[in-house]
């Protein structure tokens, strides 16, 4: 008989770690589908048995044990199908017994059922059936030969590397460097209220060089990577954020601190990154090196999307100036976004991973809030825990309360690291107030939830680079989410404003704002 | 873009000689290309280099007019060293890497169930899911069709006309293909109930013809390139069982490994495409990528799929040639831009395409982009482009086209649902479908 295992009354917890879930994981692609994630999850196993060749997973890949789903049960098959297994291969009775069959041999009544099944068959339907499963299996597994290893290319096109092709500068007027007003009137820097859009307002640079003479504190660029989106859009993410501003002008200061970032903050408009939007892969090398280039010319980067997968580019250009394990991040996001064991290395599901993975940040240095999303089994969250990851779900939030976890992830944030990171996926937020995004999930932080704990760790942390993504202008036909998404920005320009400032204290509210002080409760009582 | 710069400087380089611009017959300055290499000099006059920097050879002559020998060598060389930089550089990544070491299921998604392995067993053919004679609303197939699953079920029920969708959704506009089988299956206009004939014909392409819905087809949402082979292989599958495949995309991406799962049953030399479309889908500026919405007629021609003298493309008018001379196959695609259905109309256009039909090959695929119709009538689609088709041209001329020939495919492509807020774009694409199958019911059972 098969093992009593299968029969349990917590009847998944055999199942490996991609499928132990009842519904669609909305980050995915497509949903894998529970039996063909047992038959993936079951290859690895299954190769283990000399029945596939697998191909060997180098230490420099770094795959640990952790990322491994668990063993299989073993499998017996019962005595009275045997003598009906006559017309059967070896091989294909070694099949019966291997982990592949949990694929066709689902829950709740695994292979017992299946074998139960089989014994009212005849030997040649036995046979028929079991060489329909070999079969499937051995379509499902990567094959060297019959599949493609790679996406190839058109490395003869003369238009390879168009895309990310830079105008020489010899083409413009010379000038002196520094950013570059486009405003035509008086009213300052800051005075238009339409004209050219840019972020904020702000003035343009175009170059490194822009940002050294400028003395640049943060330069916002635009990455409008509209590949695994869920639903897409985010590639109009970053041009409505600068056709709809809202949060960011010359309207005077941020009420809750009165500073105003436009004020005390020299920021450009860095423009957008080149983006390939037939490939993620491509793109990131490019929003890479443009992370990089902005924090080398000594200005934060703030990158607006297009999707989540940039939190691996940014995150990765930060650490390469500033080192391996030197930052810290905080992610925001109803996912979270450390999928893995997939085709594709790298899509907005895959970023946490291939961040951690690759050890450009350490585990214990990474910090979520808001996750929600159906999705990570119980695998998902014991790799978080594996890796030392300090997670704060919606469900947290709904035991404790919003403040309390809120203090929690900011007293973790750059515990260990001098320099900080935020990635915030604007579905975070509940879609009430963020509906333009991919994939939105109910249940979510609130605007007022949110505002305070981004201004407050870009003003008592030292953060490095912020990025806001998952914006996509075509799910919201109101102006809401790009009101809200840039009032979120607004935020943490507000933050790095009081840190330049000096003010840098626990929870800082300006006194002037909080109370009238009119009263007993403001502290007088005139 | 890049194309219409290059089209407008090409006509203005031939208007050059007979119009030359007033200030060429100023008296002479001293040439501001003098110092330049012969290579240099080339490229400062090449218009079609030129236009990429969105210059002409009169606007360089005009800004090095006054420079210095080293600026003015060192501002053409600026842009050929760019232009040198555009083509592969050693050390590019050649190709997309994939997870080949650690994937689960690396093609588990698109491994199809085989029907022994069913829970349960049935008899083979298409099965009814509506509930009452005259449903209206329910589970939502194309055209309240039964649903097939197998091939075996395809088989079974002598199925002429198989809907598909494919949501695919890499358009290099704006995108939301994916959710467009989903769109027309739930909009009105295809056909409903039993008792729906055609209102032009009086015909009831419902009732007519043996209809199924086979589903959608697995398509991997980060590679155009990966779906490719399922897609093709399900196709020539049903070609195969005589079943004419109605692909609902998706992007025009779709269209390639339709056309050449189509290809690899009928004959490369006996399939023709009749392409409606705002776009050549010929473009060379591929950005190395060997395949996109934009560039499927192209590889399909380079791939030997289907001959380019049995193409025919109307409709199109985004400035694109249609294919372009470097192409090494003999023959050219036929165009017939909306500026001729304009002058001529559109019975007189719709006797030439099916006069040019009687010409090529026999084996005809209608291939539909929702962005051969104006905005107007299809304002939820990828690529948009105004001055199109109404429909009152454009029924006739694909009901007419499906009625006459031997329609062995039909593709309905880039249906973007959130780009339209009404139901307007749905209910036209259906009523499209609509059409073509009015036509060929018309072709297949004319006693109907």
């Amino acid at each position: 008989m098969v093992t009593q295992h299968v029969r349990s009354p917590n009847r998944d917890h055999y199942l490996p770690s991609a499928c132990n879930h009842e519904a669609a994981r909305p980050r995915r692609r497509r949903p894998m589908s529970r039996h063909l994630c047992l038959l993936a999850a079951s290859m690895l196993s299954f190769s283990s048995l000399g029945m596939v060749q697998a191909a060997p997973v180098s230490a420099a890949d770094g795959a640990t044990d952790v990322d491994k789903p668990p063993p299989l049960p073993k499998i017996v098959i019962p005595d009275v199908l045997k003598p009906r297994l006559t017309a059967l291969s070896d091989e294909q009775k070694a099949f019966l017994t291997s982990p592949a069959l949990y694929m066709f041999a689902r829950p709740p009544g695994g292979p017992a059922q299946l074998f139960a099944k089989l014994e009212k068959e005849t030997p040649e339907e036995i046979s028929a059936y079991v060489s329909a499963m070999v079969s499937v299996a051995e379509q499902v597994d990567f094959k060297p030969g019959r599949d493609p290893a790679s996406i190839p290319l058109d490395t003869k096109s003369p238009s390879f590397n168009a895309w990310n092709a830079r105008i020489p500068q010899q083409l413009n007027p010379k000038r002196e460097p520094g950013p570059i007003q486009i405003t035509r009137y008086i009213g300052g820097e800051y005075g238009s209220f339409s004209g050219i859009p840019t972020f904020a307002y702000a003035p343009i640079a175009l170059t490194p060089e822009d940002l050294k003479a400028g003395k640049v504190d943060v330069a916002i660029v635009g990455a409008p990577l509209n590949m695994g989106s869920g639903f897409r859009d985010a590639q109009h993410g970053p041009m409505d954020m600068r056709t709809s501003r809202g949060a960011q002008g010359p309207w005077g200061p941020d009420m809750y601190t009165m500073v105003d970032p436009i004020e005390e903050l020299k920021i450009v408009d860095y423009g957008d990154v080149a983006i390939d939007n037939l490939s993620t892969e491509r793109s990131i090398d490019e929003v890479r090196r443009t992370v990089a280039e902005i924090a080398r010319a000594g200005s934060i980067p703030v990158v607006v999307g297009g999707d989540h997968s940039l939190e691996y580019p940014d995150v990765a250009g930060i650490t390469d100036v500033y080192g391996k394990g030197k930052v810290g991040v905080v992610h925001f996001d109803s996912h979270y976004d450390a999928w893995h064991n997939e085709p594709h290395l790298i899509d907005h599901g895959q970023p946490v991973y291939r961040v951690i993975h690759e050890g450009h940040v350490q585990g214990k240095n990474y910090i979520q809030v808001g996750l929600r999303s159906r999705g990570p089994e119980e695998a998902g969250f014991k790799w978080m825990r594996d890796n030392n990851m300090r997670y704060h779900t919606m469900v947290e939030v709904e035991k404790r309360g919003w403040n309390a976890v809120m203090e929690r992830a900011l007293a973790e944030a750059s515990q260990n690291t001098d320099k900080l990171w935020i990635s915030f996926d604007i579905d975070a937020l509940d879609p009430a107030f963020t509906h333009g995004t991919g994939t939105p999930v109910p249940g979510g932080l609130t605007l007022r939830e949110a505002q305070p704990i981004l201004r407050r760790l870009c003003a008592e942390k030292n953060v490095v680079g912020f990025d806001i993504v998952e914006y996509a202008p075509y799910l919201d036909t109101s102006y809401k989410t790009a009101l809200n998404a840039n009032f979120l920005l607004n935020a943490c320009l507000t933050g790095i404003a009081m840190r330049k400032k000096g003010i840098t204290q626990k929870n800082y509210l300006s006194p002037l704002t909080v109370d009238h002080q009119r009263d007993h409760l403001g502290g007088t009582s005139k | 873009m890049r194309k219409m710069l290059f089209l407008s400087t090409l006509a203005a380089v031939l208007a050059g000689p007979l119009f030359p611009p007033a200030h060429a017959q100023a008296p002479a300055q001293p040439d501001a290309l003098a110092g330049l290499t012969p290579a240099e000099r080339a490229f400062a006059t090449d218009p079609h280099k030129l236009a990429e920097f969105r210059l002409t050879p009169e606007k360089v002559r005009m800004v090095l007019t006054g420079r210095s020998t080293v600026e003015a060598k060192d501002y053409i060389d600026a842009m050929m060293n760019a232009v040198a930089k555009e083509a592969f550089q050693p050390g590019d990544q050649p190709d997309i890497p994939l997870n080949t070491t650690s994937a689960l299921a690396f093609n588990g998604e698109t491994v199809v169930r085989p029907a022994i392995l069913d829970d349960l067993h049935r008899d083979p053919g298409p099965i009814i899911l509506d509930r009452y004679i005259h449903q209206k609303t329910g589970i939502p197939t194309f055209a309240h069709a039964p649903f097939a699953l197998h091939p075996e079920d395809l088989e079974a029920g002598h199925v002429e006309v198989a809907f598909v969708g494919v949501p695919q959704d890499f358009s290099t506009g704006w995108r939301d293909a994916l959710h467009g089988p989903m769109m027309l299956r739930t909009a009105d206009y295809l056909t409903g109930s039993a008792s729906d004939p055609d209102p032009d014909t009086g015909i009831n392409p419902g009732a007519a013809l043996r209809l199924a819905d086979y589903g959608d087809l697995a398509v991997d949402y980060m590679s155009v390139e990966r779906s490719e082979a399922h897609i093709r292989d399900m196709i020539a599958q049903m070609a195969r069982l005589h079943v004419v495949p109605f692909v609902i995309g998706g992007d025009h991406s779709v269209m390639f490994p339709d056309v050449s799962g189509l290809s690899s049953v009928y004959g490369h030399d006996a399939i023709s495409i009749v392409q409606f479309d705002a776009h050549g889908e010929t473009d060379w500026e591929d950005d190395g990528h060997l395949r996109a919405d934009n560039q499927s007629v192209r590889r399909l021609v380079e791939n030997g799929s289907v001959l380019p003298q049995n193409i025919i493309q109307v409709g199109v008018r985004d400035g694109a040639p249609s294919i372009q001379p470097t192409t090494s196959r003999p023959g050219s695609v036929v165009t017939h831009p909306v500026t001729e259905l304009e002058q001529h109309g559109t019975m007189a256009l719709l006797q030439t395409v099916n006069d040019e039909l009687k010409t090529k090959a026999h084996n005809v695929i209608v291939s539909f982009d929702l962005s051969v119709l104006d905005p107007a009538y299809a304002t939820g689609t990828g690529r948009p482009l105004p001055g199109g088709m109404t429909m009152r041209e454009a029924i006739p001329l694909v009901r007419g086209i499906c009625a006459s020939n031997t329609v062995v495919g039909f593709e309905l492509l880039d249906p973007a649902p959130v780009l339209d807020t009404t139901y307007q774009t749905g209910q036209n694409a259906n009523a499209i479908m609509h059409a073509c199958l009015t036509g060929i019911a018309l072709n297949r059972h004319p006693h109907t």
